[in-house]
């Protein structure tokens, strides 16, 4: 198979895989705190499917990219270092702030994350743009 | 690094995608490396060179004005 199918493939499997692990983590989130508050092994089984099925999606994305090319690696690994970086220090700064109360609200995971997918994909479309 | 993989590829009347399929990698790393915006790794360089039947050094070779 070449390098192509093998993306091609590996691309339809990630999409599937993070698709059921938003799933998994809507049903395990919102399933808990509004159809089966008071069922804690419920809780736990879609928590350990949540966890699951993340370990595989990790799994396919590490394939995904070890199928890439040496330059699409390259860019790659230049995102993931831009993202890293704005993990720790971004995450660490609105962590202070919240402690420090520069903030009105709590300090949210989710904001993080979202910092991090758009950091993300910005370093790789610079990245990719670097390159042509 | 310079190279002569675009004059290479012209004589054979090859596109960039075609060259980046007979060596497996995308068409974008094959027109970053005829740029000089990358260099391959040593196992690409010897596809490179396997495909054109030439040695590495034909293709491939220092910038002496850098």
């Amino acid at each position: 198979m070449s390098r192509k199918q093998e993306l091609k493939k590996l691309t339809t499997q990630l999409a599937i895989w993070t698709a059921l692990w938003i799933i998994s983590t809507a049903v395990a989130t919102f399933g808990s705190l509004l159809v089966w508050p008071e069922h804690y092994a419920v809780k736990v089984a879609l928590l350990l499917i949540n966890i699951t099925v993340g370990a595989v999606m990790i799994n396919v994305n590490r394939r995904y990219v070890l199928a890439l090319d040496e330059l699409q690696q390259k860019v790659f690994l230049q995102a993931m270092g831009i993202t890293l970086g704005v993990a720790v220090i971004g995450g660490i700064t609105y962590s202070l702030a919240d402690i420090t109360d520069v903030i009105s609200g709590d300090a949210e995971i989710s904001v993080l994350i979202m910092v991090l997918g758009i950091t993300y994909l910005i370093s790789m479309f610079v990245g990719m743009r670097s390159y042509r | 690094m310079k190279n002569r993989l675009k004059v290479l590829r012209a004589e054979r009347d090859w596109t960039q995608a075609d060259l980046a399929e007979a060596v497996d990698v995308s068409r974008q790393t094959i027109n970053a490396i005829e740029k000089d915006k990358f260099d391959p790794s040593l196992p690409l360089a010897f596809k490179f060179a396997r495909l054109f039947e030439l040695p590495i050094e034909a293709i491939f070779f220092v910038d002496e004005a850098n």
